[in-house]
């Protein structure tokens, strides 16, 4: 199968500035030299913790952060050279579902308002039709038609998550990169969204990158799945390949780490040393290498490359779990 | 059956707002074991940290009051006890850890600092053997080099070793009982690990009984010996960890369980639970849980249920789901 989206070296360096006049004095590596495909009509998780570089990867696929370097392959167009004519094209076609549904609505438009805004943009209705559209965009998340012309305040959490879906299928995108879209939500709340996007992505035959920290619910909705850490991809593969067959020593670890929700099942756990250290001043050679286990000399010096292992399943180690 | 280190018998507390009277907690009665872990769970607004908070008597007064009750610890009713006998309490016998220990600790104070205040205060030692006092504590709680961290300030720790600090103020008297209020819900999975890790063995080591709140039925499963489910200021089921998530018998219970996505399984769909989380100024009728449930009848409604104890394991429902295997 053809992918929807090829990414190629890809990098995203933010400035360390210093002093009055913003000297710079080094580089924060968010994303650094990460390459990956994405096929149509699956949903790719990205997990990793705090600070690895899974936001901005997502938020510098659809170009709302501008690439350092590398190239991002929408269909064969390399997204990070659009002038802006083209830009506004491409993001018809791709779109953003934010973390925080508090923030990411403006608190002075109605649903109304936020759910048309798509259109007013694009130009893509006639001034008749457009309440037709938004009740049908609304019906389809779940929202009561009477909830039209209220403000986001007056909404929970969920709902106003729902609002952002919402919005972000209105135009009917291809592709939609998921931030976080639960981690604010109680669990009875989550379940309902988490189902909401996977009927969604189903009925619409959309493509989707789902960001969580979440190991529980990358395992539930994604086809594949990308483990990243500072700023790499270090193990890439199917949900069962990654859950079942992990190669990396830090999916390994990561998924020990994880809290059954069940007594019964006690699984001997990896506590790893230390904290996850700084994009800003990564590890020498594997960036793993300073809390792995299983680390020898040449971890520290040569970094390993993201490479095939038959199957479609991708690892960045030296000595790949067996 | 072990001796209870804290029982809390009939606890109302209720908080005074403009917009009315939120009933917060309405008559919980939960006890702990000596030397066990007991974990409290429920969604967000069910009254898990208004009961650790009532524990200790620090509920914000106004607009909060507890207005009903008993909570005897070691046999001693703490709401009859004066403020002052409560500050000895307090820190002495339980203490807090808290959900954000950026907001926990001071920070234009050093740690030796805040970590020698509690312990001058609390065991009266001096300037110098509290320092000591101070650097084993940071050591007991896995903090590399403590001779020199505990000069730092708090913005110069990450949030596991945050978090780690926290625990080391509040394990430094040496207290009988440790409340921690969502303790991990801010850090990485990995982090999250070290420090439940380091809990369980400082309760092995110290003995230390601990009330664990938390809205993460992982951690739950990992941590607790028995297992109380609240929702909106009830306390629904109570029982030993394997009953609570193989047997359960309230149907919010089995609700939470089919709603969460599993690590080590992949489901095909999550269960839902209908309806959002009650508004407490105006709680529903009878069983507070009846306009979301499946099972709901006219007596749900009408009346609140008794709640029944079969041995060691409580529920509160009146249609109480025999039989269920999870």
């Amino acid at each position: 199968m053809k992918p929807l989206m090829q990414v190629r070296n890809l990098e995203k360096y933010f400035p360390i500035t210093a002093g009055f006049f913003g000297r710079k004095v080094g580089d924060i590596r968010a994303v650094d030299n990460v390459s990956f495909d994405v096929f149509p009509k699956e949903i790719l998780g990205i997990v990793g913790e705090s600070g690895c570089g899974k936001t901005t990867l997502g938020k510098t696929v659809l170009r709302l952060i501008e690439p350092t370097a590398g190239e991002i392959l929408f269909e064969g167009r390399d997204v990070s050279k659009l002038g802006s004519r083209e830009l506004k094209e491409f993001k018809k076609e791709a779109q953003m579902i934010y973390q925080d549904p508090y923030s990411s609505l403006d608190p002075r438009m109605t649903v109304y308002d936020i759910i048309g805004e798509p259109f007013e943009i694009h130009g893509e209705l006639k001034s008749g039709e457009k309440k037709k559209v938004v009740l049908r965009l609304m019906n389809e998340v779940g929202l009561a038609p009477f909830h039209i012309y209220r403000y986001p305040h007056e909404f929970s959490g969920g709902q106003r998550q729902r609002i952002g879906i919402a919005r972000a299928i209105a135009l009917k995108p291809r592709l939609i990169v998921a931030d976080e879209p639960t981690s604010a939500l109680d669990v009875s709340v989550q379940s309902k969204i988490l189902n909401l996007l996977s009927d969604i992505q189903k009925e619409e035959g959309l493509t989707m990158m789902f960001i969580t920290h979440d190991l529980s619910i990358v395992r539930h909705i994604s086809d594949r799945v990308a483990v990243m850490y500072v700023g790499v991809i270090v193990e890439m593969g199917t949900e069962e390949q990654i859950f079942e067959k992990m190669y990396h020593p830090y999916t390994e670890a990561l998924l020990s780490a994880a809290p059954i929700a069940d007594p019964r099942k006690k699984r001997k756990r990896i506590i790893l040393t230390g904290d996850v250290p700084t994009p800003a001043n990564p590890p020498q050679g594997c960036r793993f290498h300073p809390r792995c286990r299983y680390a020898k000399e040449n971890c520290a010096t040569e970094i390993p490359q993201l490479r095939d292992m038959g199957d479609g399943h991708f690892v960045a180690c030296h000595y790949p779990l067996m | 059956m072990a001796d209870n280190l804290l029982e809390i018998k009939g606890l109302r507390t209720y908080f005074y707002t403009e917009d009315g009277i939120v009933r917060a907690l309405e008559g919980i009665d939960i006890h702990i074991e000596q030397g066990e872990t007991l974990g409290l769970v429920g969604e967000s607004g069910c009254g898990k940290t208004v009961t650790a908070l009532s524990v200790l008597r620090l509920v914000p007064d106004p607009p909060g009051k507890i207005i009903d009750g008993e909570i005897l610890f070691e046999g001693v009713n703490l709401l009859a006890l004066s403020e002052s006998d409560m500050r000895q309490i307090r820190g002495n016998d339980i203490s807090m850890i808290f959900q954000d220990p950026q907001s926990a600790l001071n920070p234009v104070y050093t740690v030796d600092n805040q970590l020698r205040e509690v312990i001058e205060l609390h065991q009266g030692l001096g300037k110098k053997e509290a320092r000591q006092k101070a650097i084993e504590m940071l050591d007991l709680v896995g903090i590399p080099d403590p001779d020199a961290r505990v000069d730092d300030f708090p913005h110069q720790f990450s949030g596991g070793m945050k978090q780690r600090v926290m625990i080391a103020m509040a394990l430094s008297c040496n207290p009988k009982m440790l409340v921690a209020d969502e303790p991990t819900t801010n850090l990485d999975v990995t982090v999250q690990a070290q420090v439940l890790d380091m809990i369980n063995n400082l309760k092995r080591e110290l003995g230390t009984t601990v009330l664990l709140i938390t809205h993460n039925l992982g951690v739950i499963a990992e941590m607790s010996d028995h297992v109380g489910v609240m929702y909106a200021g009830r306390l629904v089921e109570y029982g030993e960890v394997d009953i609570v998530f193989h047997a359960p018998l309230h149907p919010y219970t089995i609700a939470l369980h089919e709603a969460i996505p599993k690590v080590t399984e992949k489901k095909q769909k999550l269960g839902v639970i209908k309806g959002v989380v009650p508004n407490l100024i105006y709680p529903p009728s009878g069983c507070r849980f009846h306009p979301r449930c499946d099972f709901a009848t006219e007596v749900c409604e009408k009346e609140q249920p008794n709640g029944e104890w079969i041995g060691d394991h409580y529920v509160e429902c009146w249609h109480k789901r025999e039989g269920t295997k999870l």
